[in-house]
């Protein structure tokens, strides 16, 4: 009787859970159905509106029409929609093209909502605003900008200072540079792409910033871009703070900085480097000196076939392979002579790798 | 088709970015070039070896098919050979250009680029293969 009593009881909880489940899923599926719609009918809406923009923007590019009636199509509420619709032909075009469609934005009221969104609650709509406004070279929101560069979002703070470097604001340079180091979470690459934004007109303010630069990840950054565009004025700087820094990340940026460079006057402290225990000092320096050497690191180069470290031995051989043909002789006497079988062995590998490469 | 006395030239023009393919054969079109856009690189060779149009432009990077393959189909058929092809590419690096032209493309464009300087060049690739 109990156990008749206790099957029922267990079988009305169960009907109940798997209809309680079907009732869920036919909820979620519902659900599903719906967002589809409002996401269809949302292309459906953006798609008519970029379609009637787009002949009349091939128009206003062929000077056929105005900037004054192109935005008479556009009211303030589809601002949004427009600013992504320019943003692909921006990204794609340059010449007069990208001029007057530039125009259409800076020329505009469309300029002054941009402005307004910088200071918008939603990080998302202030980080699209800086991105945009540096894409459209908008020169005179520099201010707006650099105010900007205090936002506490990560993402706003990258594309205000993007969109400076990408209208060559020099000048602000040193506030990027100072917002920078007091971030929480610095992104090497983060900072790496707006120096190079700026192109090579960074490069003198970047080294007189780095003689007084306290951070030290700063400075691996400052020295790695100087690198980047093989600024040979900073060669001594940088050999300095090879010569005088301990820490790890900075003396690896410097010797690929000296050997990017080819800083002549490097050659000393490269050739201290290569007894460094560290084996990425070493095959660094083996690197580098590859590049700014003559015959007269050739006999040196020669030891360090037979490293400990394969990398090292690897650089070795292929720093004397670049250096000079009688470099290239040795190794190929060495690939078919040596007794010391590592340096044997990876003068082969060099060997063939090179032919292969051509 | 002709337009006076005309010949309208014939352009296949294979680009994924479709904003800008339309940017693109609006201009042409203005030029009075007759231009048949594909939005990936699936068919783009078998419509060149049966139109034979008077210049071929090709996007590197799209679905489907690369530019740089169809590129050297192109060169590879006795039919097509001769046919003036324009790379026009996000892949700017001086070694993508070299690639590109290595592989016999007649120029290279690199994007940004300006829509009136790709108008010159379909012009001048045109008159070259003309002259020759």
């Amino acid at each position: 009787m109990i156990g008749k009593f206790f099957n029922q009881g267990a079988l009305w909880t169960t009907t109940m859970a798997v209809l309680a489940l079907l009732f869920v899923v036919g909820m979620l599926i519902l659900y599903c159905f719906f967002l589809r719609f409002v996401s269809n009918s949302s292309k459906k809406k953006q798609f008519k509106l970029y379609a009637g923009w787009e002949k009349m923007v091939f128009q206003y590019l062929e000077g056929e029409k105005t900037t004054q009636e192109i935005m008479a199509l556009v009211p303030r509420a589809r601002y949004a929609y427009f600013q992504h619709f320019l943003k692909s032909y921006l990204l794609a075009l340059k010449g007069d093209d990208f001029e007057k469609l530039s125009a259409l934005v800076t020329n505009t009221d469309l300029f002054s909502c941009l402005i307004d969104q910088l200071v918008h609650g939603d990080e998302q709509v202030r980080s699209e605003s800086a991105f945009f406004i540096g894409l459209v070279r908008a020169r005179q929101a520099k201010e707006h900008l650099i105010r900007g560069l205090e936002d506490k979002d990560e993402g706003v703070y990258f594309n205000c200072a993007l969109s400076l470097a990408k209208i060559g604001a020099i000048d602000t340079l040193g506030i990027i540079l100072g917002q920078f180091r007091i971030r929480k979470k610095p992104s090497r690459d983060l900072l790496l792409s707006i120096l190079f934004e700026f192109g090579t007109d960074a490069c003198q303010p970047l080294l007189w910033y780095l003689k007084g630069e306290p951070d030290a990840f700063s400075i691996s950054l400052i020295v790695d871009a100087l690198g980047h565009y093989r600024y040979y004025p900073a060669g001594e700087e940088i050999l300095c703070i090879l010569d005088a820094t301990p820490g790890y990340d900075v003396r690896i940026n410097c010797i690929r900085a000296v050997g990017k460079i080819e800083y002549l006057g490097a050659m000393p402290s490269l050739r201290e480097c290569m007894n460094d225990a560290d084996w990425r000092v070493r095959s660094l320096a083996i690197w580098a000196l590859g590049r700014i050497g003559d015959d007269s690191v050739e006999e040196e180069l020669v030891v360090y076939l037979g490293d400990e470290n394969w990398w090292v031995r690897y650089r070795a051989a292929e720093a004397l392979f670049s250096l000079s043909r009688k470099g290239r002789e040795a190794l190929s006497v060495i690939a078919q002579h040596s007794k010391n079988k590592k340096a044997a062995s990876v003068t082969r590998i060099l060997l063939t790798d090179m032919k292969v490469g051509g | 088709m002709s337009k006076g006395n005309k010949v309208q030239k014939t352009i296949i023009y294979a680009e994924d970015d479709l904003d800008i393919a339309r940017l693109v054969k609006f201009k042409l079109e203005r030029e009075e070039f007759k231009v048949t856009h594909f939005p990936d690189g699936e068919g783009v060779i078998e419509a060149i070896i049966e139109t034979i149009p008077d210049i071929v432009l090709l996007d590197v990077m799209m679905p489907l098919r690369d530019g740089i393959s169809i590129l050297r189909d192109i060169r590879a058929n006795p039919k097509t050979v001769s046919i003036p092809t324009i790379i026009l590419s996000a892949k700017g690096q001086e070694s993508d250009v070299v690639k590109g032209l290595g592989d016999g493309a007649t120029d290279y464009l690199t994007k940004p680029f300006a829509p009136s300087e790709l108008v010159a060049r379909v012009n001048k690739a045109i008159s070259w293969q003309f002259l020759q």
